[in-house]
């Protein structure tokens, strides 16, 4: 997309991205991420509008009457119209004022910041761990390719991928929590005030799903480029020139596998920020994922739409950054393009 | 007149009784009850249903764990069913089910039903009236004191009262208060408040039972909340959780036992369960007959309560084709009822007859239980010209627990007879925001309310959840002729001809009464049978822990 918009650009600006390729990367994608955000943030608007039902009726239930509602309308400024609602709260967002919560009364911020710190724990967690776990996994896999060891491997993350979280989870609980052994909570109950990284053992049983559910596609991406590195003519000559294993292996093979391995890391990512909710809920843990369902019941719109906004920031910053990284694990497709 | 059915007089043994322990059923020891509690939960235990629908309204038998002496101390933890974002602290506007555990704790009621669903004094010491039911004098026990020190008499019953039925934002709580005249109320001395009544107003003393219509201080704020309840507000944070130590003025001696009380949100009901088996918590609270096989484990308690809550089917009397009462009657048909309460609640709970108010001494129990008939259902249809009839059923699993198996297992029954039911499931939102008391063919969830109580909600016109859109001159005037009654003969024949109406006429199936499923941990007691909230209707005071 950069570079269609660039055709017509001059012959100065296109040296400039040509000697600045990453810069000039980060610098597109975050333009362009920006205006994603606005574009999300009207839909994400224009969506809870026309969803049956208001906030209002939407948090009196079956108490809705008549003039409940139109007390409580009143009150949350339902009363004016959709364009009015989204100009006053786009003008707050713009000085650092994201509404107030309908639901719960107070700065959508403070219901969102602290459920964000906590599922930031969770998805950072489980995917540095994750990310341990399945590159060093390929990695082995790839070098022992054939062997008994890369049979279980494929054999138990084949089946591993096809099992949806709660199973795991659900799994995890029976044996660790409430019928094998007592050893780690069965949900995962956060006192407010602290966070989940406060609370370390509550942490244990939800990270560890995830990174059960996200290790196989890492594992298996990591194996795939690592063996085709190890297979191309470059490593032969390489183990020919008398390099040994090791070296040829976290020298020359795996940098070389990591532009397509940083892809899946990025979708995995994803995955856990979007992901979580079903997570979140088995654990009943108090992360932004449950908290976006909560909101979309309460047609809580502040909420919806800060929740919304960054998560879609996140997916933003994490394309970029595995874009970068690829570039930068690439150096052939930095060179200027003659 | 000579048999004032509000028993709340406490002049008499039975109230002096009451008094002293609300819950327990009058004339009963505790160690007579303790043994009959240890009965009902062995035959709990061993899965078989409990007696079915009994001739007295005193059928809800104690279930659950109640040995032994209570002892103070410990924590009660409740990993609560229902919460949300919205969930707050405010006495009279409860928003989420978890609301309602919370504000039983934070504050207190005039009176409220025992175990047997009998009405019974909690803050009340005596509530009387004059003949014709137009004027009420509320007596409160004295020396009650609030979380904050302050002391608690009339002037605060009647700053509640004002605050719920307050014109410009009303509580829920107002539409059973309708007929009070609050501005002209006059608090007599610092424990007794006289109300009169714009139009006579003889179920004042069953109205109270209403959750909305719990007491507060003068000046009361939801912000900071304070109340006479058996614990007080230490911390909350909505959609999550809430800590109340002890209040140590409650105003029963020695009540309440626990130190504290937490009680924290947890939406899914697998979560709930596991957090009960891991230990976290150990109450956990409106369960589906789903979860019972995992907590068949022996290391919990489980208790089942015969509650008079109700799951109605609802059909528009003024909608075609429910406007015929022969649709109406052949729709109540239908229903197995036994196979229904199976299927949705695993036998648990107890049919019903299409009347609300199970438990009200005036609920007419010799009206013909009725059963499935698919020829006679068949042979109204026909005559009423709607032989296979297609309807869609608009239903929510948000209304409340087993609504759309129940409307699932009421399409499958309905084929029998031809008729064709498309099950129409919406989220709660769009249910409340837009379907609720419009549909033509829905479902609803009450708790148990005296039936003369419900009635002015559901069943007049202007009630504010008349879903059946029920409009019948007959019917209405009975119910002002019951307001204005005192004597209970006269007051039990004209419900019993109103709940013929409803058998006969009214436009809600009502298939069973629901029962409600609470587990706690072996060494919680005093959870017993409840005829509408769970965990003890909420009587977080009596609960104890060793």
């Amino acid at each position: 997309m950069a570079e269609i918009a660039l055709e017509g650009a001059s012959v100065s600006s296109r040296r400039w991205r040509d000697d600045h390729p990453i810069l000039w990367l980060t610098l597109t994608r975050a333009l362009f991420g920006v205006i994603t955000l606005l574009a999300v943030s009207v839909i994400v608007f224009a969506a809870t509008t026309v969803l049956p039902g208001n906030a209002a009726k939407a948090i009196l239930g079956q108490t809705a009457t008549p003039a409940r509602v139109r007390a409580l309308q009143l009150e949350l400024h339902l009363d004016h119209s959709v364009w009015y609602r989204y100009w006053a709260w786009l003008t707050g967002v713009l000085h650092g004022d994201f509404g107030i919560s309908y639901a719960a009364r107070i700065p959508a911020w403070q219901v969102v910041g602290p459920r964000l710190a906590n599922s930031a724990v969770l998805v950072l967690l489980a995917g540095v761990i994750g990310t341990i776990i399945g590159v060093g996994l390929g990695a082995l896999a790839a070098v022992r390719r054939g062997g008994r060891g890369d049979d279980v491997l494929a054999v138990v993350s084949l089946g591993v991928t096809s099992l949806p979280e709660f199973v795991v989870g659900i799994g995890l609980v029976i044996v660790f929590a409430t019928t094998f052994f007592h050893v780690l909570p069965a949900v995962s109950l956060v006192p407010p005030g602290s966070s989940a990284w406060q609370n370390p053992s509550v942490l244990v049983l939800p990270v560890a799903t995830l990174v059960i559910v996200i290790v196989p596609y890492i594992l298996r991406m990591t194996r795939a480029a690592t063996i085709e590195a190890l297979e191309s003519d470059y490593l032969e000559s390489a183990r020919l020139k008398g390099l040994s294993p090791r070296r040829l292996l976290l020298v020359h093979a795996l940098p070389n596998a990591i532009p397509p391995v940083v892809q899946v890391i990025g979708l995995n990512l994803l995955y856990l920020a979007g992901g979580i909710v079903v997570v979140e809920t088995l654990f009943a843990f108090p992360g932004i994922g449950q908290g976006l369902v909560n909101a979309v019941d309460d047609r809580d719109v502040p909420v919806i739409q800060l929740t919304v906004l960054l998560l879609a920031a996140f997916y933003v910053f994490v394309n970029i950054v595995s874009d970068v990284v690829s570039l930068l694990a690439s150096p052939r497709r930095r060179l200027p393009r003659s | 007149m000579d048999r004032q059915r509000p028993r709340v007089s406490g002049d008499n043994a039975q109230g002096r009784l009451q008094s002293a322990d609300p819950r327990l059923p009058a004339g009963l020891g505790r160690r007579d009850f303790l043994r009959y509690a240890a009965a009902g939960a062995t035959m709990l235990g061993v899965g078989s249903a409990l007696a079915g629908c009994g001739g007295s309204s005193t059928a809800a038998s104690p279930g659950g764990s109640a040995t032994g002496q209570p002892k103070r101390g410990g924590t009660l933890t409740l990993g609560a069913q229902g919460g949300a974002s919205d969930d707050n602290l405010d006495a009279h506007n409860p928003l989420t089910n978890a609301d309602y555990p919370r504000i039983f704790a934070l504050y207190s009621a005039l009176v409220t039903l025992d175990s047997s669903a009998k009405i019974v004094n909690v803050l009340a010491d005596e509530i009387t009236s004059n003949k014709d039911a137009t004027v009420w004098t509320v007596k409160i026990k004295s020396g009650v004191e609030t979380h904050k020190g302050k002391s608690f008499g009339a002037k605060d019953i009647l700053y509640s009262l004002r605050r719920i039925s307050n014109p410009k934002t009303p509580f829920p709580g107002a539409a059973v208060l309708t007929p009070l005249d609050l501005q002209n109320a006059k608090v007599l001395n610092a424990t007794t408040l006289q109300l009169p009544c714009k139009t006579p107003f003889s179920t004042f003393v069953d109205s109270l039972v209403d959750p909305f219509c719990l007491m507060v201080p003068e000046g009361y704020d939801p912000k900071s909340p304070d109340g006479t309840g058996p614990f007080k507000y230490k911390s909350f944070t909505p959609g999550v959780r809430s800590e109340f130590p002890r209040n140590p003025n409650y105003f029963e001696n020695g009540k309440p036992y626990a130190d504290d009380l937490i009680i924290t949100d947890i939406p899914d009901e697998t979560s709930q369960v596991n957090a009960l088996l891991g230990g976290q918590v150990n109450l956990i609270n409106f369960l589906s007959s789903d979860s019972l096989a995992a907590l068949q484990t022996g290391s919990v308690n489980v208790v089942i309560s015969k509650t008079g809550g109700w799951n109605p089917i609802t059909m528009r009397v003024d909608t075609a084709p429910f406007s015929d009462v022969r649709v109406r009657q052949a729709m109540k048909l239908i229903v197995d009822r036994p196979q229904m309460l199976d299927l949705v609640f695993g036998g648990h709970g107890r049919i019903g007859n299409d009347v609300f108010g199970y438990y009200d001494p005036l609920y007419d129990h010799s009206l013909p239980q009725r059963h499935q008939d698919i020829d006679q259902a068949k042979s109204l249809l026909k005559a009423a010209g709607h032989e296979n009839l297609t309807v869609t059923l608009t239903t929510s699993a948000g209304i409340g627990q087993g609504i759309v198996k129940t409307a699932q297992v009421f399409a499958q029954q309905a084929k029998a007879a031809g008729v064709t039911v498309n099950v129409n499931a919406v989220t709660a939102s769009t249910w409340f925001g837009q379907d609720y008391l419009k549909v033509p063919f829905g479902q609803d969830y009450w708790f148990y309310l005296p039936y003369l109580v419900n009635v002015p909600q559901v069943t007049i016109p202007g009630g504010a959840f008349n879903t059946p859109h029920y409009n019948n001159p007959t019917y209405t005037k009975l119910y002002k002729q019951a307001l204005a009654t005192t004597d209970e003969a006269t007051k039990t024949d004209l419900a019993h001809q109103m709940q013929k109406i409803d058998y006969n006429d009214g436009g809600l199936i009502i298939p069973y009464f629901p029962p409600v499923i609470d587990a706690t941990a072996k060494n919680v007691h005093g959870v017993i049978q409840s005829p509408s909230f769970p965990i003890s209707n909420y009587d977080w005071a009596s609960i104890w822990m060793d």
